[in-house]
């Protein structure tokens, strides 16, 4: 079945051309009016005016019409004589489908920033601007001044650097995540590193929240009458049922067919694809298109071992097909995961994250965890031996798409979560074999008012042969003292995307008025 | 370089007028033809360029005595519109037909004339039009 949600990368960002030019009604020459003879014609002033315009989308077109991300709507031609008039009519030419519009691509010639500006009085829009001689000084500094945002272009190379971050933030906007609390709503036993104050979110970045019960979900993973739920007595709910576990079957099937290696029974496989599925069930249900769970929260309640599954294969599925998908009910890893991902167009990938090696000659110190792969662990002691500013992250929730969603799917195991019971369903992932490969990372901080970021090189991997939560990855960083510094700021789990993303990260942050903590 | 621009202007307004009476594609296309080359003060073989945008270019080439590949990056436009000196020509080309022949091409339609048998069609299916 294919579940009706709204995936943040297939967002696209809507680009309106408008073209503001004036026209002279009369022939005369002065300061401002240049030509001889029919060249200070009305006839020509509007053939012009037409010619350019005409190129003006065509370049549009050419430049930014072949972008994934960018739908580019309609062009708007607004003409007006040497009197200069604002008319409301011209003002509401302007603004058809306004609410659609995400970014007005302007061509103003050779007058035109006082037209704009009554138009951002009354709609109050992102505008953008082709460098051309004083207008794009003109331009920028008038709307910025006044508070409206203005962007200006030296060429269309450095659009899309300006798009993928207003695409982002659209993203954000159009984020509503299904968080599934045990007990505390705000933060879990886990993650108080997480934002405490979702409201300032919701009100900073436009995140929305649809609170469900954890109860309540693990009922509906039962396959029974979906009215007997203790939770919700008498109330028909989305329990699995026949015709889900069909899907669910195939889907597990597959997933281990397509393993390199897989060492966990089919039942426990089904079990953990059984908890994706209702998630995204629920979350086409409640118009959601983001998953967290507090896995600690949950497991203490013994629900987790009884039903023998965990929610990392969940979260591997999700974020794998573009729905963001954190663990732990950490919602700054999840909305950071949701800004990188939307960055750089492949899925991220969380874990815990903290430093291995300050300089290069401390010794590797990494969680005991990582350090149950023997044979790894002592490779990355051995080969990292010399190197210092070494940072690390680990969780048991990697994904096949890491080198972008519309890469090939990479090669995975699968191996169990459960040492003892050999279930909860994990994929494993080799980072060995993306050493060199650049990384971003990045985290909001608590009171979502600061984003760390830092970039980083794949040195080592961990964890793809055992079981557990043993998987992770070893980078090298510019500055160990700086990320530790900075992580320490923002919390534990600081999520990565695959490619250098770094420079977008902190032009977002500014965009949104947080302050930027980097590490580049 | 005066005269000969002088001696080219009155070769078209000559041209202009015998396309008044023109009644014949052919003789339409041959007299359009030879105006754009006079108007633009082109040798034959640069009418091949075909495009309004090549043969602008050919012209400031020829009436500067620049290298036509420096042209681009040397507009000699006094506008401070962006429009260049090649659509200058291109618009101007348009309205001295218009007037003379009553071609009724508007701004629109204009912008879609991007070459010279473009026109020379455009301009033949308004002088062969059966009287009303």
């Amino acid at each position: 079945m294919e579940f009706n949600i709204k995936k943040g990368k297939d967002v696209k960002l809507n680009v309106r051309p408008v073209t503001v030019c004036v026209y002279h009604e009369y022939v005369f020459e002065g300061p401002c009016r240049f030509g001889t003879g029919d060249q200070l014609t009305k006839e020509f002033d509007i053939m012009n005016a037409h010619e350019l315009h005409n190129k003006f989308v065509e370049n549009a077109k050419a430049n930014l019409g072949n972008l994934d991300y960018v739908n580019l709507m309609d062009p708007i031609f607004i003409m007006r004589d040497e009197t200069f008039p604002v008319s409301d009519a011209d003002l509401k030419t302007m603004a058809e489908d306004v609410e659609e519009v995400d970014l007005y691509l302007m061509n103003i010639f050779p007058f035109g920033v006082d037209f704009l500006l009554e138009f951002q009085k009354r709609y109050n829009k992102p505008m953008a601007l082709l460098h051309f001689g004083s207008n794009d000084a003109i331009f920028v500094s008038a709307l910025t001044s006044r508070g409206y945002e203005a962007y200006c272009w030296f060429n269309y190379a450095q659009a899309p650097a300006t798009l993928k971050v207003l695409r982002a933030r659209k993203v954000l906007q159009h984020t509503r995540i299904l968080a599934v609390p045990r007990a505390n709503s705000n933060i879990s036993i886990s993650a108080p590193d997480s934002f405490y104050d979702h409201n300032a979110v919701t009100k900073r970045l436009g995140v929305e929240f649809c609170y469900y019960n954890m109860h309540e979900f693990l009922d509906q993973t039962q396959m029974v009458d979906p009215s007997s739920n203790p939770t919700l007595p008498g109330r028909k709910m989305d329990n699995i049922n026949e015709e889900d576990a069909k899907e669910i079957t195939a889907i597990a099937q597959k997933l281990m067919a397509g393993a390199e290696s897989v060492d966990i029974d089919e039942k426990f496989v089904f079990n953990s694809v059984k908890a994706n599925y209702l998630a995204k069930k629920l979350m086409a249900k409640l118009d959601c298109n983001a998953f967290t769970a507090p896995c600690p929260d949950m497991c203490a309640t013994r629900r987790l071992n009884e039903e023998q599954l965990t929610l990392c294969l969940n979260h591997s599925l999700n974020n794998e097909c573009g729905i963001c998908s954190a663990c732990e009910y950490d919602i700054s890893a999840l909305v950071s995961m949701i800004l990188l991902s939307n960055l750089s167009f492949s899925a991220p990938y969380m874990g815990n994250t903290s430093l291995a090696k300050m300089s290069a000659s401390d010794p590797v110190v990494t969680s005991p965890l990582l350090k149950k792969d023997k044979d790894g662990f002592e490779n990355v002691s051995k080969n990292l031996s010399e190197v210092g500013s070494i940072g690390y992250t680990f969780h048991a929730t990697p994904n096949r798409k890491l080198k972008g969603f519309d890469a090939e799917e990479s090669v995975y195991a699968l191996r169990p979560f459960a040492m003892g019971g050999r279930w909860g369903a994990t994929i494993r992932y080799d980072f060995n074999q993306d050493i060199g490969q650049t990384i971003t990372m990045c985290r909001f901080d608590p009171t979502c008012s600061k984003i760390f970021v830092a970039r980083g090189e794949i040195v080592a991997g961990a964890g793809y042969t055992i079981d557990n939560c043993t998987e992770g990855v070893y980078y090298k960083l510019s500055d160990g003292k700086k990320f530790f510094d900075g992580s320490l700021q923002v919390g534990n789990h600081i999520p990565l995307v695959y490619g250098d993303v770094y420079d977008l990260v902190v032009d977002f942050g500014k965009l949104m008025g947080l302050e930027v903590i980097e590490c580049a | 370089m005066r005269n000969e621009i002088a001696d080219a202007e009155a070769q078209a307004a000559a041209l202009l007028d015998q396309l008044q009476t023109a009644r014949a594609f052919p003789e339409i296309e041959r007299l359009l033809r030879a105006y754009v080359q006079a108007r633009f003060f082109l040798e034959e073989e640069d009418l091949a360029l075909e495009t309004f945008n090549a043969l602008g270019h050919m012209s400031i080439a020829r009436t500067t005595g620049m290298d036509p590949a420096s042209v681009l990056t040397a507009d000699l436009s006094v506008r401070c519109d962006s429009s260049s000196s090649v659509l200058t020509k291109k618009i101007l080309l348009i309205i001295a037909l218009n007037r003379a022949l009553n071609l009724e091409i508007s701004p629109e339609e204009a912008v879609g004339i991007t070459t010279l048998p473009a026109l020379i069609e455009r301009t033949a299916r308004v002088l062969l039009a059966p009287p009303c």
